[in-house]
């Protein structure tokens, strides 16, 4: 095993080659023009009268066009590097407020426990890299994890975070993102990067440089047609465009590649500075594994280089033009346990907060509907008294002012936001100055509907409502869709007493509208999490271990050791992570889930609506609708 | 004349050479110099913040008088012996009577933390956790600020006994710097865990 050292030493290595042979590819764009035009001065002259000279030194004209290609890239170069230096010396911070982040120190005494945290851990990083301390800044409104540092020198340097990246890691992993931040600073990333970019401009300028020559030489043409000096220039033009557009390609992917071997180097760095691999590693897969990466703006800033994972969600090119390694290979560098993503969702538990939520949920009243009129419902398919509450909730919207927006194709997001509004005045302030920060002039607080029932009713209106606006948010557009999904996760965060019914409902919608690939294999413990849930939904409390046993039996088919084995905790992230998940298996095993879940249901003999529409909501989620009414044969 | 020319560019070569390699050891040994100055800056810091500390917890723990006397006794005895490092810091019995008020320090510390763990009211009041946070940011610090004196150290060692640089250095009398070692008996022990 080699240590941080030697892995900073190959890195700088391997970035380094990188860095040769982008400079060999200058050269040899300068050859293949040397080659071009030979061969093409040849053809154009015909046999009858070959040029004279040799393929190294070119005749007088090609030469001074040689010249004038190395001249104009240098100029394009020096124009470009200048503008990028001009950027970071005028206002170093632009790129950050752009994005909307806030200055720690701005504030004075009015510091967060958590931010008063942050600010320590990048005292103490820039201390063990040995640097003056950089300022930082927050992204308030990112729920993702992610962070970079921008800024030229050392004196402009500063380091940006997520409010993600404050909430959700624990001291040792942010202590890691920071310290691989520092890394960055200390290598002088941003320095190499901008040079690698203004090459790239320069070369794309070399394409409009050729395209202009090209619409020129066509245009006086046209005016004199026996001309011979405009076929050259169109020959000439269209070498240069062709080199720049050879260049800019190879010159990008080339830049990424140094990017991410610059990623190696800063991750190694960062463990010098805190001696602790697995704090990186832990951070890493909990972007790999629950939360993602993703900033908002981050392409249209060119930022992704300096990031501590991809701020751009993946697409076709993404794995020859990423700015980062892909996130396993830079875990099994650091910390290869943490490889399996059971290891870390078994991590990130927490048991107590969602027991006292279930308790604050359980008292309220509940409908308690017949065994025996199930089981006959089921059979014969006939409205039971279930259906019937059910559609009546759906006709109840008409008395609500909330049923109008719901069939706006814009104002239905505010029957939604309507719902998930708490009744108590401080947490509803909240709650709307998030919309407001999040929609600025767009959200007007008055067409929020005013909901006066009774919170279990609710519930149950949610379940329907949502079902409404399923289809109407798959209509919105990609940014429109994750700002909304944004907001609502926003708002029932802020509202801290999520039931599990709501837990389910809210990750349902989630993964009903929301288009992911999540590869991740169903295991053990996501099914023991995804059930704990469902029996959690259940009245009779001193039943759900008996129940929960009951449905893990039906999942397997078999016995199962009971030693051990208790009600799984799981917090709202893992849940939607889960049903993304499950969403993307074979349909066997939603099946096996599906029935497993039906007992969780109704293992007690008692079957509440609540318990059918989370039914309902969860089985519409994972594409395989049941009817209002479980009809799935039970057996 | 050509032979002249020669041998007068490699001089000036040499001499460029040797002119950065100077300037690379000058640049590195100031590195560390600054390096152990953070860790003297960081442990001041640390004795400010510990009487804050034991005001705090003194109204709820008040019959726990001893712990928290000790506490600021082994705290002015650090205090003191930075102070006698800091006026003489080439004296190695100063630096070592200062590691010995140190660990005494820790273990006071440590027991008075133990203590505080059964007192939930205190550990959740508001003013406690951030005053613990900042307590243990500072004890951070310290640890980091010495492993980056020891980094500090490696790197300017290093460029000091490789290849040609060693000439120079031995032509300037550059000398090389010793790593800060834990020097605490206790932490050397075997750990015994009893049943």
């Amino acid at each position: 095993m080699k240590n941080f050292f030697e892995f900073q030493k190959l890195a700088r290595k391997k970035s380094n080659n990188v860095l040769i042979v982008f400079g060999l590819m200058l050269l040899a764009l300068v050859f293949a023009f040397n080659l071009c035009v030979y061969y093409g001065l040849q053809l154009m002259h015909g046999s009858e009268d070959p040029i004279s000279g040799d393929f190294w030194i070119l005749p007088q004209p090609a030469f001074d066009t040689q010249i004038c290609l190395v001249g104009f890239f240098i100029l394009c170069f020096v124009l470009a590097y200048i503008k990028q230096l001009m950027k970071y010396r005028s206002d170093p911070m632009s790129i950050v407020f752009q994005l909307g982040g806030i200055a720690l120190n701005d504030r004075g005494t009015k510091l967060t426990s958590k931010e008063q945290k942050l600010l320590n851990i990048v005292e103490e990083m820039c201390i063990a890299a040995g640097i003056p301390v950089v300022p930082v800044f927050v992204l308030e409104n990112e729920s993702t994890i992610n962070a970079f540092t921008s800024g030229h020198n050392l004196a402009t340097a500063h380091i940006v975070t997520t409010q993600g990246a404050l909430d959700e890691l624990t001291r040792d992993e942010l202590q890691a993102v920071i310290a691989h931040e520092v890394g960055h600073i200390v290598s002088a990333d941003v320095k190499v990067n901008s040079v690698l970019l203004s090459c790239i401009v320069a070369l794309t300028f070399l394409v409009t440089l050729g395209l202009k020559m090209m619409e020129f030489a066509g245009r006086s043409r046209g005016r004199s047609s026996k001309d011979n000096s405009s076929v050259y220039l169109i020959v000439i033009g269209l070498f240069f465009m062709l080199i720049g557009a050879v260049g800019a390609f190879l010159g990008r992917v080339l830049q990424s590649l140094f990017s991410r071997k610059r990623e190696y180097l800063a991750d190694s760095l960062g463990v010098q500075f805190t001696r602790n691999p697995s704090g990186l590693a832990g951070a890493l897969a909990k972007i790999r594994d629950i939360f993602r990466s993703e900033i908002y703006k981050a392409d249209s800033l060119n930022i992704a280089h300096m990031c501590i994972a991809n701020p751009l969600s993946s697409g076709f090119f993404s794995g020859l033009m990423a700015s980062h390694p892909p996130i396993n290979s830079r875990i099994e560098l650091l910390d290869p346990k943490y490889l399996d993503p059971s290891y870390n969702l078994e991590r990130s538990r927490t048991s107590e907060e969602l027991n006292q939520r279930i308790d604050k949920r359980n008292k309220k009243g509940q409908f308690v509907i017949d065994q025996t009129n199930i089981l006959e419902g089921i059979l014969v398919q006939q409205p039971v008294m279930a259906n019937i509450l059910a559609k009546e909730g759906l006709i109840n919207l008409d008395n609500l002012n909330i049923s109008k927006p719901l069939h706006s194709d814009i104002e239905f997001k505010y029957s939604v936001w309507g719902l998930l509004i708490s009744k108590e005045e401080s947490v509803k302030k909240n709650q709307i100055s998030i919309l407001q920060n999040l929609y600025g002039d767009k959200f007007d607080s008055a067409k929020v509907p005013k909901i006066d029932i009774d919170s279990h009713q609710k519930l149950e209106l949610s379940a329907s409502v949502f079902s409404i606006v399923i289809p109407q948010m798959k209509k919105l557009n990609e940014d429109d869709k994750k700002l909304f999904i944004k907001s609502i996760k926003l708002i029932s965060d802020a509202d801290s007493n999520l039931s599990e019914f709501e837990l389910i409902l809210l990750a349902s919608l989630f993964v009903a509208i929301e288009v992911k690939v999540v590869k991740y294999k169903i295991n053990f413990l996501a099914v023991r999490q995804i059930l704990s849930v469902f029996v959690k939904l259940s009245q009779s409390k001193d039943k759900h271990f008996e129940i929960f046993v009951a449905s893990l039996k039906t999942f397997y088919g078999k016995d199962i050791k009971q030693a051990g084995l208790k009600l799984e905790d799981v917090k709202f992230d893992d849940l939607v992570f889960l049903f993304h998940g499950l969403k993307n298996s074979s349909v066997e095993l939603k099946q096996h889930i599906c029935s497993a879940v039906l007992v969780a249901l109704k293992q007690d003999q008692i079957l509440t609506l609540k318990e059918i529409e989370a039914f309902r909501v969860f089985s519409m989620a994972l594409g395989i609708p049941s009817p209002p009414v479980i009809a799935l044969s039970i057996t | 004349m050509a032979f002249g020319l020669i041998v007068l560019a490699i001089g000036v070569v040499i001499i460029y050479y040797g002119v950065s390699i100077y300037n690379k050891l000058i640049h590195l040994r100031n590195y560390v110099k600054n390096a152990l100055a953070q860790i003297d800056v960081q442990l001041t810091r640390r004795y400010e913040l510990i009487p804050n500390l034991v005001e705090m917890v003194k109204k709820a723990m008040s019959h726990e008088r001893e712990t928290l006397e000790a506490v600021i006794q082994a705290r002015n005895m650090a205090y003191g012996a930075q102070q006698k490092v800091a006026g003489n810091p080439t004296n190695t019995d100063a630096v070592k009577e200062l590691q010995l008020a140190e660990n005494q320090l820790n273990t006071q510390m440590g027991r008075m933390m133990l203590l505080v763990e059964s007192y939930p009211d205190l550990k959740a009041n508001q003013n406690m956790t951030s005053l613990m946070e900042e307590l243990t940011s500072t004890e951070n610090k310290v640890s980091f600020a010495r492993q980056a004196y020891n980094d500090s150290v490696m790197n300017y060692n290093t460029s000091l006994e490789v290849f040609p640089n060693n000439i120079f250095s031995g032509f300037f009398s550059f000398k090389a710097f010793e790593f800060l070692k834990v020097e605490s008996e206790e932490v050397k022990k075997p750990l015994k865990i009893a049943f």
